[in-house]
């Protein structure tokens, strides 16, 4: 029976190496033809997705190699919502909702309710691997 | 968003805390996952070792603080039909908390004991 992967990342991408593995994970299945039902962002691992991260170009450019993984991969990029509000990565909708200047959510990943990680968890052969 | 997926069927998840709710969001954040999962109609179990253990110790206040009391959180779970709060034994002995200074909804299991409970979930989530 083929599994259905799940991919739960919390770790900090500011503290960790974890989303590289991550990523190097992700791709390797891709390329064994593995089916992936789910990339969900929960945690401190919510920062990735703030676009006003900007590390030094000498250093891993996470939120850049997660856009390219999601456009070449068309797997879409989840993060939690409540951890997201919680620590400040904001979509253009709940900016204007709470009169705020600016959004800062990369157009790469889409925030979503925990239901959406809690349905794929809940699929018959789905195999849950996390990076913390 | 449509959440409903084909296949899906009742799931075993072992939510484990390892971490005191002062110490990081993570305690939080794992009982959001427990209710939406248990919402999610698949059995929950919530599994306290190591210094997670300090979250179920009576009494506790959080007044001079201002916080939000994690054991009211703690209390509403019956709410949600999740009845399966363990802590494990071993990590209560080596904090020197006794089975009566933890809250009633919580059951004592050997270190053995949860280590089956491990093997018969489908997902095990300690974040």
């Amino acid at each position: 029976m083929k599994n259905k992967f799940v991919i739960l990342i919390t770790a900090s991408p500011q503290n960790s190496q974890s989303h590289l593995t991550a990523i190097k994970y992700v791709n390797a299945l891709i390329e064994s033809g593995q089916s992936i039902s789910c990339i969900f962002f929960y945690q401190d691992a919510v920062s990735v997705a703030n676009e006003f991260n900007q590390p030094p170009s000498d250093e891993p450019q996470l939120l850049n190699a997660w856009s390219e993984l999601a456009t070449t991969s068309q797997i879409e990029l989840m993060t939690c919502i409540a951890a997201s509000f919680r620590r400040g990565v904001i979509d253009r909708e709940e900016a204007k909702n709470r009169g705020l200047d600016s959004s800062n959510l990369s157009k790469h990943f889409n925030i979503v309710g925990l239901g959406q990680l809690s349905a794929a968890l809940s699929e018959q052969d789905s195999k849950l691997v996390h990076f913390k | 968003m449509n959440t409903s997926r084909p296949n899906q069927t009742n799931q075993i998840i072992n939510v484990v805390i390892s971490q005191t709710a002062l110490t990081s969001a993570s305690f939080k954040e794992s009982i959001d996952l427990a209710l939406v999962c248990a919402a999610f109609d698949q059995t929950v179990n919530i599994i306290f070792i190591d210094n997670g253990v300090y979250n179920i110790v009576q009494n506790q206040s959080y007044q001079e603080l201002n916080d939000k009391n994690h054991l009211d959180i703690l209390k509403g779970l019956e709410f949600y039909d999740i009845d399966n709060i363990y802590a494990e034994i071993e990590s209560l002995d080596r904090r020197n908390i006794t089975s009566e200074n933890i809250i009633n909804l919580c059951q004592t299991l050997t270190s053995v004991e949860i280590k089956k409970l491990y093997f018969q979930a489908n997902h095990v989530v300690n974040i």
